[in-house]
């Protein structure tokens, strides 16, 4: 194909294993290099995070490497307005100038007070955002960092992957699964969590006969396979959830009452104002001892049948088991109630519900490697169309339950947490996490983020104790990210915070286009010592930054864990796979590693000590491939540290260079761990309504305002979200959905995928009902302007279409660049994140999730 | 032997990785996509449904862009039914695009690059082998078969949806899935007999 | 025992004067790592004193206490230098991870 010469001139001809980096997946993958030039990237079938097969996305990476308008030297400002779309004047440095400048910056600040640096990052560059969330800025001593698109995460789902799967993130189990319940998600059929592995698993599961149901307003890729799409008003899903739990506990008894009764707190006893009823002397949750007819502690060694429903006398006061309390808690969702607010017909509601509690096959089981385990034929799962609004919390909780109630919950068949259980590597024993029971016999997470030689993360959920960080660690610190710093700064005088943010460290993100609109972001750090480290001089930077630095693109680099081990990994029996991720071609131009830069500037700031033992402490490493405290060591060093202390002398970075990727099998025990480590899943979320008085009352004695803690239920219910803010002629409700060939906004560079969007129908537009739009005169094509409620215009074509929701507006992730150094993104999709505001009134303070949609009104306008 | 492929619709999520796959593998210059997709839409809300089709050329037994090449540079292979253009003897006439029913040739005609500051340095490796002023399309990708490994759109596909095999081979996984699971044509009414099926999408 | 502490990140600022993050301690022989505490505490006050109201047998969340480099994990740790001899240990005390 490309033996253009004559092969005699051809010097290297060379495949490298590596890790994608074009969303954060990190599938495997290798690159073909012929004479030092990139000319191809697949996937790497050696690899267990995608066997081989790659996205689009990952597949055009090869043109973000190549992309001419990449940054590749350091740029200063010279116009000292900075301005949202205005011209920097960027002037080209040397490294050193900008270190030394940075340097300076930084030592101040850190004399002065070390909270005066901020970090913004993104979840796309995992293992460079870890490194500096676990080493240099805990070492450096400040707490303010935030993940611009943080809002847009799991947050939600964060948690209760945790609370309910010991794990980050999760996903079905569809290898034996034959009921596939998706709210606003699209695993294995669009985005999601492994995508490129679980495309292929749920593709075979379909062909085996896996039903799925997709509740979602639009028509996307998931729904267009799934064998039932069910539209849905925005925000309401957790009312189609709760009227899902009450047929399912109430009217059809389709429930797993051994599982709720054994392996979650369903029997567990709640005094009449909500509490756990606890054993006076032990402190210990009772539950009701039906044989002794007396409530006993949940662990007394010689219980009796121990009783999951009905009310208890305890002290002369009644007390509701969990699993009564919940019945009685959904009671009111009817079908025709939730009918009312999701336009799903009481009928749809029924139907999905009963089928989604016969194929759970209560009280089957299955047998796998010689062990008989529960087999729950049914998964309920849920992302950002579900949980992207200010009701958040109650809406997940109701979509987790329905796992719950029907057992479907780490075992064959159901929803699992993504690998929350290793027993390391056969050889060596690391790396390991499980989890564990705490003193209420409630599940507690091994390790998750980072690789802690114990295995365990105690210690959460960490209380609420003031309110003095504007990203809220202090107030909320238990969903893994957020992206409220810049709303807080701007309420400062609300927060009343005694610092300034002197230098912002931004990573790899975007946050003017990626949070909210741009004018929040802007506000908060406009007089702010901006750093931006990145692959282009983006909105952020050109708006923003006083530097920028050239960032490795993902094929430029070394990163030895980059996908933390087991985020996003498959869940499901078959191999571990750790991975390298490793330069194909030396970093072009003057470009650097973020890691390498943070070794660099941990010396010249004097805290090399603290970033080593912290390094330590984020890869799990003890003695002898511990890092001495003192020593300065390179990035390749530390990666060498890493691998031989997971994997052995004789597998050191050399090793993982050739390699790629160390494989062993998954044992049954660590993918259905649920009978085999003896933790109760807490349905009841006793830990949320104690923050909530908690968070209420560090509002009250500060005097802070707009802190609403109403959504802060132990059990779940429904209210609609804020961003259905009702006004006249405001009638429509914007979304936006996601393509499986785009990542957020970064990919709109990318002119291979700029080229799937051009000949795709849908995504470059806004998408509107057709009677919709002939309702309001306008026609396929038309330009049009969406006007948000809160404020916010956005303009886009329209596209009509049969497959969205009346009421609804929908736009393709989130395009509409118009950086001047991202020339060939600007102007292409839709800015969406124009619509939504980041304030306090439209964030779910449980959960730190954002509405992620608004309400608008949309009106035909002249061809610009 | 006759080479041939069969694509599964109810597998396809319509990702476009067979798109990219394709162009990352022969990097072809914009707007040439050997493989594509195509997206329909039918019914009223709520009771629509939406169809990826994923297209390349068709392989047809019967295919009229050889019949119409003056040169003799379209040609199908007898050895496997592998039709392909022999750049060397193409004039650029384009009676073969027009002969097409499928959509699956195209004519490089000026030397676009992706961006407007000329080619890159991955586009300087890769577009030496596209030659201007001549007509390209997808073949099945012989350079990877003679290597022993399939095209590369089907080797990728995260979804399993493309099978490659010979459909003469009454025991091949093609010729199995297009027996049992209803196979069909494109266009067969067009008398060209492709070697690529597809499966449909609810069954 | 003589104990070298180093305070580093957010618990630096415990001593007002930065350049005096780092000072010296004595524990008794065998001491473990809630004597250590009681130690800080009684000298730098919080962030110390919150963790000994914690119940928990395990070291609290939001500090990280290196002895000689060996993270400690649980209360009823021993403080023991590295070496094995009788000639002191440093202690590096940190904040974890935070936000994101």
């Amino acid at each position: 194909m490309m033996t253009t010469e004559a092969a005699s001139q051809v010097y290297e001809d060379t495949w490298i294993p590596s890790a994608c980096g074009m969303c954060y997946n990190q599938c495997g993958i290798r690159g073909h290099r012929i004479d030092g030039t990139l000319v191809k990237v697949e996937g790497n079938p050696d690899n267990p995070i995608g066997r081989g097969r790659l996205c689009a996305r990952g597949l055009a990476g090869i043109q973000l490497l190549y992309d001419p308008h990449r940054v590749n030297r350091p740029l200063r400002r010279t116009n000292p307005e900075k301005a949202i779309g205005g011209d920097p004047g960027w002037q080209e440095i040397g490294w050193d100038e900008a270190l030394d400048e940075i340097t300076t910056r930084l030592k101040a600040v850190r004399e002065e007070d070390p909270r005066g640096l901020y970090f913004a990052g993104t979840v796309i560059s995992l293992a460079p955002l870890m490194h500096a969330l676990g080493t240099f800025l805990p070492a450096f001593g400040t707490p303010n960092s935030f993940v611009s698109d943080g809002h847009h995460c799991g947050n939600a789902e964060h948690i209760l992957a945790r609370t309910l799967h010991a794990s980050v993130t999760t996903n079905p189990d569809v290898a034996h699964c034959s009921y596939l319940l998706l709210f606003g998600c699209q695993a294995g059929l669009g985005t999601y969590y492994a995508l490129t592995t679980m495309a292929q698993d749920v593709a075979d599961a379909r062909i085996r006969g896996m039903k799925v149901v997709a509740i979602d307003p639009f028509l996307g890729s998931a729904a267009e396979k799934a064998d039932e799409w069910v539209p849905i008003k925005p925000g309401s899903d957790g009312a189609l959830a709760c009227a899902m739990l009450n047929l399912l506990l109430n009217e059809y008894e389709l429930y797993d009452a051994d599982y709720l009764r054994d392996h979650a707190d369903g029997p567990y006893l709640l005094t009449e104002d909500g509490w756990y009823a606890r054993d006076r002397e032990s402190g210990r949750p009772l539950v009701w001892d039906a044989n002794a007819a007396y409530a006993r502690p949940f662990d007394a060694t010689d219980l009796g049948t121990v009783a999951l429903d009905g009310v208890y006398q305890v002290d002369g006061r009644p007390c509701r088991t969990v699993f009564r309390a919940l019945r009685e808690q959904v009671a009111k969702w009817t079908p025709e109630a939730a009918a009312e607010v999701t336009t799903v017909s009481a009928e749809t509601i029924r139907k999905i519900a009963r089928e989604f509690g016969e194929a759970a096959s209560i009280g089957k089981t299955i047998v796998i490697d010689g062990q008989e385990l529960p087999h729950r034929a049914a998964s309920a799962l849920y992302f950002k169309g579900a949980h992207g609004h200010d009701n958040a919390w109650s809406t997940s909780l109701a979509i987790e339950l329905l796992n719950e109630v029907i057992g479907a919950s780490n075992v064959p068949g159901g929803l699992l947490g993504t690998n929350p259980v290793c027993f390391g590597h056969p050889e060596t024993g690391f790396p390991r996490w499980e989890p564990g029971a705490d003193v209420d016999g409630l599940l507690e997470a091994g390790a998750l983020l980072y690789n802690d030689p114990h295995g365990r993360s105690p210690g959460w959920p960490p209380p609420p104790t003031s309110a003095e960080l504007p990203n809220l660690r202090d107030l909320v610190g238990w969903p893994i990210t957020t992206c409220f710093t810049p709303a807080a700064l701007n309420d400062h005088e609300n927060f009343s915070f005694d610092h300034r943010p002197e230098v912002l460290i931004n990573y790899g993100s975007n946050l003017l286009m990626s949070a909210a609109r741009p004018e929040v972001c802007f506000e908060a750090f406009k007089d702010t010592f901006v750093i931006c480290f990145n692959l282009h001089s983006d909105e952020t930077a050109e708006a923003l930054a006083d530097i920028v630095l050239p960032d490795t693109s993902y094929l430029e680099r070394l990163d030895p864990i980059p996908n933390f081990t087991r985020h996003h990994h498959p869940v499901g029996m078959g191999d571990w796979g750790h991975t390298i991720r490793q330069p194909m071609v030396e970093p072009l131009f003057e470009r650097r590693h973020f890691s390498e830069v943070l070794l660099e500037l941990g010396g010249r700031l004097g805290i090399t000590e603290p970033m080593n033992l912290l390094t330590n402490h984020l890869y799990g490493l003890v003695a002898p491939h511990a890092l001495a405290p003192d020593e300065q060591y390179t990035w390749r060093e530390i990666a060498d540290h890493a691998y031989k202390g997971w994997f052995g002398e004789e597998r050191g970075l050399d090793w993982f260079e050739e390699q790629g990727v160390i494989t062993w099998p998954k044992k049954v025990e660590e993918v259905y761990w649920k009978p085999f480590i003896h933790a109760r899943a807490p349905l009841y979320n006793e830990w949320v309504k104690r923050s909530g008085e908690q968070v209420a009352k560090i509002a009250q004695e500060r005097g802070m305002k707009g802190i609403d803690t109403e959504g802060f239920v132990p059990l779940p219910d429904w209210k609609p979200c804020r961003a259905w803010k009702p006004r006249d002629g405001y009638d429509l409700q914007a979304i936006y959905y996601r393509v499986p060939w785009h990542t957020f906004s970064m990919t709109y560079e990318n002119p291979w995928l700029d080229e799937i969007s051009r000949g795709e129908p849908y995504s470059y537009f806004v998408c509107i009902n057709t009677a919709t739009a002939h309702a309001k005169g306008i026609a396929d094509g038309d330009p049009i302007e969406v006007e948000g409620v809160d404020g916010g215009t956005i303009r886009g074509r329209a596209r009509l279409t049969q497959g969205v929701h009346p009421e609804v507006l929908a736009v393709a992730n989130n395009g509409g660049h118009w950086a001047q150094g991202m020339p060939f993104a600007r102007g292409k999709g839709v800015f969406f994140n124009q619509l939504l505001p980041m304030d306090l009134e439209h964030t779910d303070l449980v959960s730190l999730s954002m509405d992620c949609d608004a309400r608008v009104r949309v009106q035909k306008v002249p061809e610009a | 032997m006759r080479l041939g492929m069969v694509i599964d619709l109810k597998r396809c999520i319509g990702c476009y990785g067979c798109q990219i796959a394709c162009k990352a593998e022969h990097g072809t210059r914009p707007g040439t996509t050997y493989a594509r997709v195509v997206k329909r839409e039918w019914g009223v809300y709520p009771n629509v449904k939406k169809l990826s089709i994923p297209v390349l050329c068709m392989h047809c037994a019967e295919p009229p862009c050889v019949e119409v090449c003056p040169t003799g540079a379209s040609q199908k292979r007898s050895e496997d039914g592998i039709v392909f253009v022999e750049s060397d003897f193409c004039v650029g006439c384009r009676a073969c695009v027009m002969s097409c029913p499928y959509g699956a040739r195209y004519f490089q005609d000026e030397q676009r690059d992706y961006f407007d500051t000329g080619e890159n340095e991955y586009e300087q490796a890769l577009y030496a082998a596209h030659q201007a002023g001549v007509v390209e399309k997808c073949d099945f990708c012989r350079h990877r078969l003679e290597q022993g490994q399939e095209p590369a759109c089907s080797a990728n596909c995260m979804c399993k949806a493309r099978i490659f095999g010979d459909l003469e081979d009454p025991n091949s996984e093609v010729s199995r899935l297009i027996r049992e699971e209803g196979g069909f044509q494109l266009n067969p009414e067009l008398g060209t007999d492709p070697s690529v099926y597809y499966l449909p999408p609810d069954r | 025992m003589r104990v070298r502490v180093k305070l580093h990140g957010g618990v630096r600022s415990c001593e007002m004067d930065p350049a005096r993050s780092s000072f010296g301690l004595t524990l008794r022989n065998g001491g473990n790592a809630g004597d250590l505490l009681h130690a800080l505490a009684e000298r730098c006050g919080d962030p110390f004193r919150r963790a000994l109201d914690s119940t928990d047998e395990r070291l609290p969340r939001h500090l990280r206490l290196f002895v000689d480099g060996e993270m400690l994990v649980t209360l009823d740790q021993p403080v023991v230098p590295a070496n094995g001899s009788d000639a002191g240990v440093t202690v590096v005390v940190l904040t974890p991870m935070m936000g994101g």
